[in-house]
């Protein structure tokens, strides 16, 4: 079955019978379905393989993490300033921080889910003095 | 049947229901820009309304016992670094020197840099006072025992750690970089990080002031 025939390009079946609204739209949603589930399927995989990633964080890499709801402001920077990270800023309920601690990710990971951006930003020359020393 | 197209009619190309869905998507792409996009007003981070206030109790060369309240009234620029750091803190000073030449005087005097030793140990009161003085008469150097200060720097989400050094008694402090703003009410207004321009930094302190 081509695509134009699943989408009834000329809204006529192989048989030459015209296919309802109805068919239409239960196709529709069956794709739309499909796509929901793939982008789930890969934006879940995804994110547990930057959580998992975020244990290896080092001083200088950028972490995101992701406290409870009734976390206020006031605790989610003290957590993150405790573990030995720095907040960069935040999206919502989404907080950014800078490790200055290696073991930052894992101190935040007891009470919140940490994810980290992918590569390695520039850094400065306190941080690369850190990395000479580790 | 198709609502987009009028029945009985075999239109070459995209059915209409493809035209139609289309356009549909179209517009509510359109409306979500519309909704989503704003003009910015800030050019560095703005803050939450409920990030912690300014508070704090610090020593200095010229008072034991410096707060919050001495400030008051004005915009406040709190930054964590040490005089013995070798290009992150004096890079930030001098960028925060820049941006206050950018001001105008009536605004520049309502400033005040307030620069935070996180290394007690060999930052004292008259070699903060020394470092600050060097930058211009708005800085302020200031520090505390290592408990208050781990608490203070803490409350605001940063956080600093002594990395031994090549030699006995020659250690780097690793700290952040980024500066917050307070306004003359002692609210955390903005956070500003190493990325962003003078100008930048410059054009939100005077909209601050001038609010």
């Amino acid at each position: 079955m081509t695509s134009a025939t699943f989408w009834h390009r000329d809204r006529q079946s192989a048989t030459g019978r015209s296919l309802s609204f109805g068919t239409l739209c239960k196709r529709s949603a069956l794709a739309a379905l499909l796509l929901a589930v793939f982008v789930l399927a890969y934006g879940g995989t995804v994110a547990l393989l930057m959580h998992q990633a975020a244990f290896l964080a080092a001083p200088g890499d950028r972490l995101m993490v992701v406290f409870p709801r009734d976390t206020g402001t006031a605790t989610a920077l003290e957590r993150i300033g405790a573990a030995g990270a720095i907040y960069t800023g935040s999206s919502r309920w989404i907080h950014q921080a800078e490790v200055i601690d290696a073991s930052a990710a894992e101190q935040l990971a007891r009470d919140a889910w940490v994810m980290r951006f992918p590569g390695r930003p520039a850094l400065e020359g306190c941080f690369s003095v850190a990395r000479e020393n580790r | 049947m198709c609502l987009c197209r009028p029945q009985g009619s075999r239109g070459a190309g995209v059915p209409g229901c493809v035209r139609c869905a289309a356009a549909l998507v179209a517009v509510l792409a359109v409306l979500l820009l519309v909704a989503c996009s704003e003009a910015p007003e800030w050019r560095t981070q703005s803050l939450e309304a409920d990030f912690p206030d300014l508070a704090f109790e610090l020593t200095t060369d010229r008072s034991d016992t410096f707060t919050e309240a001495d400030l008051r009234g004005n915009l406040t620029l709190l930054f964590f670094g040490y005089t013995s750091c070798p290009d992150a803190c004096p890079t930030t000073m001098t960028r925060l020197r820049a941006v206050l030449d950018e001001l105008p005087d009536a605004q520049r005097e309502h400033v005040r840099v307030l620069f935070v030793s996180v290394d007690p140990d060999r930052d004292t009161p008259g070699r903060l006072a020394a470092y600050a003085d060097h930058y211009g008469p708005e800085f302020i150097g200031a520090t505390a025992e290592l408990a208050r200060l781990t608490e203070l720097v803490q409350r605001y989400g940063s956080s600093f750690r002594h990395e031994p050094g090549r030699r006995e008694g020659d250690y780097v402090v690793t700290h952040g970089s980024h500066v917050l703003a307070f306004d003359g009410d002692g609210r955390a207004r903005l956070l500003i990080q190493s990325s962003d321009s003078v100008e930048a930094i410059a054009h939100d302190l005077r909209h601050l002031l001038a609010s």
